[in-house]
């Protein structure tokens, strides 16, 4: 009966020696401000963390725009925007290519995914698909095809292409469309 | 004993040769069961762009019903799901190659006409009592107790679900309270 209590006084007391080694340590830390970075700490999909860190040395300023986001707060990622379907007309044939890359760690056919530059309001509509739908319905939404409709000046095709391609299909061009080698036609 | 060991190493020999063709014809089963493998064709997009953005997908309960689910007779009824899958496979391939053009209207009412009541039976199971719509729960009623020569589909009133082009993700939680179309 005595050993047992020796035993138990024994290792309630390293008990104790440890905890306020602890608290003493915790107090003795300094209060040093951390070094202001971007560290992924959340979860997200592989080939999300893919696109941050490339695009990161890629692309700083389009990471820089991204990482001060709500979006990126709400740990919503650039894939889960520019998402799309591999048979999709809009995927960037070139964007595959980043996937071959041999000399960063995520050029690899791990991450591989098919993507979109332009995200469509469907694409927003994942996530918003209130804001999506009274959109649709919107005259902002349906711009060109409205003027097309009702302007006789565009109707009637008084102007010129150039004053199209320049005045109109500058903003309202909303028709995309890719060309051969599988890119966006820079005149939609 | 010796009597034993020719029919043992046979026994041995067909699992050997069994074993990796029986997983290789499953992994393909499980391979080709995808909506993503449908929409590999090109007739099939348009069908996996409608699905993906409808109700069938995009609910609360994240339950989503993929095209075998509604297309196909029951995996458990595996002889049933097995022949109908590859006939459908082989039958869309000789049209994909034969066939000039697709009608989407004609691929559709040959659907609801394949349509059987137990392959939307397998997942809408709770049909009979549905206490905040009287007139649903005797339709129902009448469908699935149907008497001789009154015998309905589900797809006579409920149709025009989820193959409708949409420019949003129709999140069923955001709709109104569903209606059937009735008969």
């Amino acid at each position: 009966m005595k050993r047992y209590f020796i035993v138990t006084a024994m290792v309630i007391g390293l008990a104790s020696l440890l905890v306020v080694g602890n608290m003493m340590s915790l107090a003795s830390a300094q209060n040093l401000p951390k070094v202001k970075e971007f560290r992924i700490e959340r979860s997200m999909p592989k080939e999300a963390v893919a696109c941050i860190e490339c695009h990161k040395i890629e692309h700083p300023g389009i990471f820089g725009d991204w990482a001060y986001s709500r979006h990126a707060s709400a740990n919503v990622t650039c894939y889960d925007c520019h998402k799309a379907e591999s048979f999709d007309k809009d995927v960037s044939k070139e964007h595959y290519k980043q996937y071959e890359r041999r000399d960063m760690k995520y050029g690899s056919k791990d991450y591989r995914v098919p993507v979109a530059a332009v995200v469509t309001p469907k694409d927003c509509s994942r996530c918003h698909p209130d804001e999506a739908k009274q959109y649709a319905r919107s005259k902002h939404a349906n711009t060109q095809y409205i003027i097309w409709q009702i302007d006789p000046w565009l109707k009637l095709g008084m102007n010129s292409d150039f004053e199209r391609d320049t005045g109109c299909f500058h903003c309202h061009g909303t028709v995309l469309k890719m060309t051969k080698d599988g890119k966006l036609d820079p005149e939609t | 004993m010796k009597k034993l060991i020719k029919p043992a190493i046979f026994v041995v020999l067909g699992v050997i040769i069994a074993f990796p063709l029986f997983s290789l014809t499953y992994y393909t089963m499980v391979r080709t069961t995808t909506p993503q493998f449908c929409a590999t064709c090109h007739e099939i997009e348009f069908a996996y762009n409608t699905w993906k953005t409808s109700s069938h997908v995009n609910k609360e309960q994240g339950f989503v019903a993929d095209c075998m689910d509604c297309h196909l007779p029951a995996p458990h009824d595996t002889f049933d799901f097995f022949y109908a899958k590859t006939f459908h496979g082989a039958k869309d391939i000789l049209i994909h190659f034969f066939q000039k053009e697709y009608d989407h209207d004609k691929a559709r009412q040959t659907a609801y006409a394949s349509f059987r009541n137990d392959q939307c039976q397998k997942c809408h199971r709770n049909l009979l009592y549905i206490p905040n719509k009287r007139g649903a729960m005797l339709a129902h009623r009448d469908v699935v107790y149907a008497r001789p020569g009154y015998e309905k589909k589900c797809v006579d009133c409920h149709r025009n679900l989820v193959h409708n082009p949409r420019g949003y993700y129709d999140y069923k939680q955001y709709k109104d309270a569903y209606r059937g179309l009735g008969l």
